[in-house]
């Protein structure tokens, strides 16, 4: 695998997110619970893909617009493909929506991390890297991440619903 | 003991009503439609040889077909996703436009072909019998569905605890 994956350790967010060491302390037992970091976890999924969708990066930048031609060949914005699916201008990584549909959000004890399943990973780390399409040259995606402000954030609301009875299962 | 299990079962359906809104089953309704439409109109169909369909592209035109499309290509009659040479279900594209979504989920509108008698179902029927199949869904496009499913029930949770 050739990108790295988007590792979250809840401790240090936690740690990041509130002031109060009176506070840390009591929230660091539903942190470090396994159906707080499931529920955390997928919501920081369901985050990436509204924000890939919506055409911004893990660092908070516009993924900009498809090219009008290649320096080899045929831009992807003048192929048959391009037109059937009726994408737009701007960068979304989303033609059939396979990909982002294929995000997990897995854990051990202190971390949380998501990834492609194996099937598009190789597309994934096309994105990421900018070796993807017909010429193996485009511009990076990072697509696979959060900016730090949102992950505490997310983190923050998280907390707030699992300890008002929200898990990850009842939120399917 | 049955009175509170007819209560169980009232409440699980109203809270499955108020989760699951119209909103929610028209969306995923709706990508499913897109999901089979673009794909056959990319090429595309299913492979029904396993228990799992999956995607495969669609037969060939035969070359007296082919032949055929490039004399309406000629007279500008056939469509602009049509190609003699790429199969894609698409002549003027009025088969894949008759796929509707209804409260069902995804139905083809049973309308007369402009072309002849025959009716878009019946013609749907006879490009899954000459091998072409294309209207379903591959197990790719479940695991997409399923996604979309799950998003849009968490943001409808995510609303109603707020």
């Amino acid at each position: 695998m050739g990108y790295k994956v988007f590792k979250v350790n809840v401790l240090s967010v936690l740690d990041s997110a509130y002031d109060s060491t009176q506070l840390k302390d009591k929230l660091r037992k539903f942190a470090s619970d396994s159906e707080f970091k499931q529920l955390y976890g997928q919501r920081m999924v369901d985050r990436i893909v509204k924000r890939t969708q919506s055409g911004v990066d893990m660092n908070d930048k516009p993924m900009g617009k498809y090219k009008e031609s290649e320096p080899k060949g045929h831009a992807y914005k003048n192929s048959f493909i391009f037109q059937v699916y009726g994408k737009r201008n701007k960068v979304d990584l989303t033609l059939t929506g396979e990909m982002l549909s294929s995000l997990t959000a897995d854990f051990t004890k202190s971390l949380i991390i998501i990834d492609v399943d194996s099937e598009n990973s190789g597309k994934a780390e096309g994105h990421i890297t900018g070796k993807y399409g017909k010429n193996g040259r485009t511009d990076p995606r990072p697509f696979l991440g959060l900016p730090p402000a949102e992950v505490i954030s997310l983190f923050k609301e998280s907390m707030k619903d699992f300890r008002s009875g929200a898990t990850a299962e009842n939120e399917v | 003991m049955a009175s509170s299990l007819e209560q169980l079962q009232a409440d699980l359906k109203r809270i499955g009503k108020e989760l699951v809104t119209k909103k929610i089953v028209d969306s995923v309704s709706r990508q499913m439609r897109d999901l089979i439409y673009k794909r056959t109109k990319s090429g595309k169909g299913l492979s029904v040889a396993n228990a799992a369909p999956g995607i495969a592209k669609i037969v060939r035109l035969k070359p007296l077909t082919s032949a055929e499309y490039k004399r309406y290509r000629a007279r500008r009659i056939l469509g602009p996703f049509g190609s003699p040479t790429r199969s894609n279900l698409t002549f003027s594209g009025e088969l894949l436009e008759s796929l509707i979504v209804t409260s069902l989920g995804v139905e083809l509108e049973d309308v007369k072909h402009s072309g002849s008698d025959s009716t878009m179902r019946q013609i749907a029927k006879y490009q899954e019998d000459d091998g072409r199949a294309f209207f379903g869904i591959s197990d790719t496009e479940d695991k997409i569905l399923d996604a979309l499913f799950k998003r849009l029930v968490r943001q409808r949770i995510r609303t109603l605890i707020r």
